[in-house]
C-alpha cells in the first residue's frame, strides 16, 4: 500500500477498501525506520495526523466524501506555512517561528481533506551550498536535490502519497529527477504562493512532488486558482486536468530545443532522454527541432535576479546581529553576496527575459509542448561538490539548474517524470506547455508513463548508516 | 573590523561586514563574475524594455 499511487489509494478510501486511519498509520509505520537512514523529515506530527485522520474516516463513514485528497496523507515542505506547526525554511534563523495562518495551497488541500503527515526536510532558506543531512532513497550516499529535496525523497521512498515543493529555479523538478518521481511547476500565477516563505518574488512557483502524472494533476486540481491573497496570482479558468489525460498523443507537436539543453550533459544521461524522445514519437506525438537562441546566455539573468531579490527579502533579518548569526557562513555569504549585484545587471537581465519569452512563444508556435532532459547529471554523492561533466569540472549546484531555470525565467508550465536509469540512478524529462496548458504536458507526461512504465520502479530499502 | 580602504565597500551592504566576511563574499562574486559578463556583453535591442513586473497572461 505505501508505493500505491495517490489515485489508487484514493480509489481504496472512497471504496472503503482502507480507511484513512489505516493509511495513515501505515505512512507514520514506515516513516519510523526508513526516515532513519533518508531523513526527509524535519518534523512529524502523528497525533495530530492521526486526528485528522479519524475526522476524515468519520466523514467518509457518514458519506461526506469530499474527493480524491480527501484521507490521503501528504506532507509539505518546511516553508508552507501552517497555523499551529513550526515552520522554519530549513533555518535556524526561523526556529522557532509558528504562523498564525495557513499558506493557501495548504488550506485548498485542507478543505479537499488531505492528512497532514510533517513538515520535510529543505536546504537553508531554500538557497545555498550547505546540503541538509536528507538524502537520496535509490542510494543513500546520495543527495537528492535541491531544494525540495525532502519532499522528492519522501515520495520516492513511500513515506507519503504526495508532497508540496517550491521551485525558484528547479527546486521541484531537479530533487524529482535525481529521486525518479513526478514533479510539476505550474505557470507563474497558477497557484497560489501566499504563506509561502518567498525566496524570490517573480520567480518562485508552488507544485506537488508525486508517485505518476495522474496524482499531479489530482493535486493541481485542488490547489489551483485565483488567490486575493497572493498579489502575483493569476486569475484564469482551471481546466480538468484529469478529463484530457486519456486523450494521448496523437496529433500533439513536441519541440526539442537546439541550443542549451545538449551541451555540457553527463554521457549517461543522454542517451536515455534521446530514447524518452523516440518513446514519444513511436507512441503518436509528431516531435521536431525548435530554436530559442538566448537560451545560452540566460544564466547571468537568473543569478542577477534571484541573488538580489533573495537578499533584499532577508535584508531586514541580516541587519540583526542575533538573527545574522544564526545562519550559516555559507549561506549568509551568499546572502551578503547579493548586496553587491549591480542594478544596472539587475535591469539587463529583465530585458533579456523579455527576449526568451519573445523567443519562446515563437518556438511554441508550431508545437504544443518542449521536451528537454531535467538535469544534465545524476545524483551525486554527497561528500562532492563537483562533477565532471564532459570533461570539464563543475560545481554541482551550478550544473544541476541548468535546463530547469529557464523555465522559471519564462514562467511557463513544467513537468520532470522519470524516464529511466543512467548508471542505477533516475534521468528525468522535462516536458514545457504554453502558459496556463498544465492540461497538455500532464496529457503528455501521462501518455509517455503508459507506454513505459519508468514512474512504476521503486529503490532499495534504505539502509541506515550507508556512507 | 574593515580595513580603511574597505569601509567604504563595506558600509554599501547597510550592516557591518567583517573583512572576513568580504573576503567570501568577493570570492562568491568572482565565482558568478563570467556569467554576469555574459549578460553585460548581450547586445539587446534598445527598445526591449525590462520587465518590471513579472506576470504570465495566457497566450492568445
Amino acid at each position: 500500500m505505501p508505493w500505491h499511487s495517490l489515485a489508487e489509494a484514493a480509489e481504496a478510501v472512497r471504496t472503503r477498501v482502507v480507511s484513512p486511519v489505516e493509511l495513515t498509520r501505515l505512512c507514520l509505520e514506515r516513516i519510523e525506520p526508513v526516515d532513519r537512514a533518508i531523513h526527509a523529515f524535519a518534523s512529524v506530527d502523528a497525533a495530530r495526523a492521526l486526528k485528522e485522520a479519524q475526522t476524515a474516516e468519520y466523514e467518509i463513514q457518514g458519506s461526506r466524501y469530499r474527493g480524491p485528497l480527501h484521507g490521503i496523507p501528504i506532507a509539505l515542505k518546511d516553508n508552507y506555512d501552517t497555523r499551529g506547526i513550526p515552520t522554519r525554511n530549513g533555518s535556524q534563523v526561523f526556529a522557532s517561528r509558528i504562523p498564525d495562518q495557513d499558506a493557501t495551497t495548504w488550506e485548498r488541500l485542507t478543505n479537499a481533506g488531505a492528512i497532514l503527515l510533517g513538515k520535510t526536510t529543505m536546504s537553508e532558506a531554500a538557497w545555498g551550498v550547505d546540503f541538509p543531512p536528507v538524502r537520496n532513497p535509490w542510494d543513500v550516499r546520495r543527495n537528492p536535490g535541491v531544494s525540495s529535496g525532502g519532499s522528492a525523497a519522501a515520495v520516492a521512498a513511500g513515506l507519503c502519497f504526495m508532497a508540496m515543493g517550491s521551485d525558484t529555479g528547479g527546486s521541484i523538478r531537479i530533487p524529482a529527477g535525481l529521486c525518479g518521481v513526478v514533479g510539476l511547476k505550474a505557470t507563474y500565477g497558477r497557484v497560489s504562493r501566499a504563506g509561502i516563505l518567498p525566496h524570490t518574488w517573480s520567480l518562485d512557483h508552488a507544485g506537488p512532488l508525486t508517485r505518476s502524472v495522474e496524482d499531479a494533476a489530482l493535486t493541481l486540481r485542488v490547489i489551483a486558482g485565483h488567490d486575493p491573497r497572493d498579489q502575483t496570482s493569476a486569475d484564469v479558468p482551471v481546466a480538468d486536468y484529469l478529463s484530457g489525460l486519456k486523450k494521448g498523443l496523437h496529433g500533439v507537436r513536441i519541440g526539442v530545443p537546439r541550443e542549451h539543453f545538449w551541451e555540457r550533459i553527463q554521457e549517461g544521461v543522454q542517451p536515455v532522454v534521446r530514447q524518452a524522445l523516440d518513446d514519444l514519437a513511436a507512441a503518436g506525438a509528431q516531435v521536431e527541432q525548435v530554436s530559442i537562441p538566448h537560451m545560452t546566455t540566460a544564466l547571468g539573468a537568473i543569478l542577477v535576479t534571484e541573488m538580489a531579490s533573495v537578499t533584499a527579502w532577508h535584508d531586514k533579518y541580516l541587519k540583526q546581529p542575533e538573527r545574522r548569526a544564526k545562519y550559516t557562513p555559507e549561506v549568509r555569504a551568499l546572502l551578503d553576496a547579493g548586496k553587491f549585484i549591480f542594478a544596472t545587471d539587475f535591469l539587463k537581465a529583465q530585458r533579456l527575459r523579455r527576449v526568451l519569452v519573445e523567443e519562446v512563444r515563437a518556438a511554441f508556435a508550431s508545437v504544443e509542448v518542449l521536451a528537454t532532459p531535467t538535469l544534465p547529471l545524476c545524483a551525486w554523492k554527497v561528500s562532492e561538490s563537483h562533477v565532471e561533466i564532459a570533461g570539464q569540472a563543475e560545481h554541482v549546484l551550478h550544473a544541476c539548474w541548468r535546463f530547469t531555470y529557464p523555465w522559471n525565467l519564462t514562467g511557463l508550465p513544467a513537468l520532470s517524470l522519470p524516464c529511466g536509469f543512467a548508471e542505477g540512478l533516475p534521468v528525468g524529462l522535462q516536458l514545457v506547455g504554453r502558459p496556463f496548458d498544465e492540461a497538455m504536458i500532464l496529457r503528455v507526461g501521462h501518455a509517455y508513463e503508459a507506454a513505459t512504465r519508468w514512474h512504476e520502479r521503486r529503490p532499495p530499502e534504505p539502509v541506515v548508516g550507508a556512507r | 573590523m574593515t580595513s580603511a580602504p574597505l569601509e567604504p565597500v563595506a558600509n554599501l551592504a547597510g550592516y557591518l561586514l567583517p573583512e572576513a566576511d568580504l573576503a567570501k563574499i568577493a570570492a562568491l562574486l568572482e565565482g558568478v563574475r563570467e556569467d554576469i559578463q555574459k549578460l553585460r556583453e548581450l547586445d539587446l535591442h534598445d527598445d526591449v524594455e525590462p520587465i518590471l513586473t513579472f506576470r504570465v497572461e495566457p497566450w492568445t
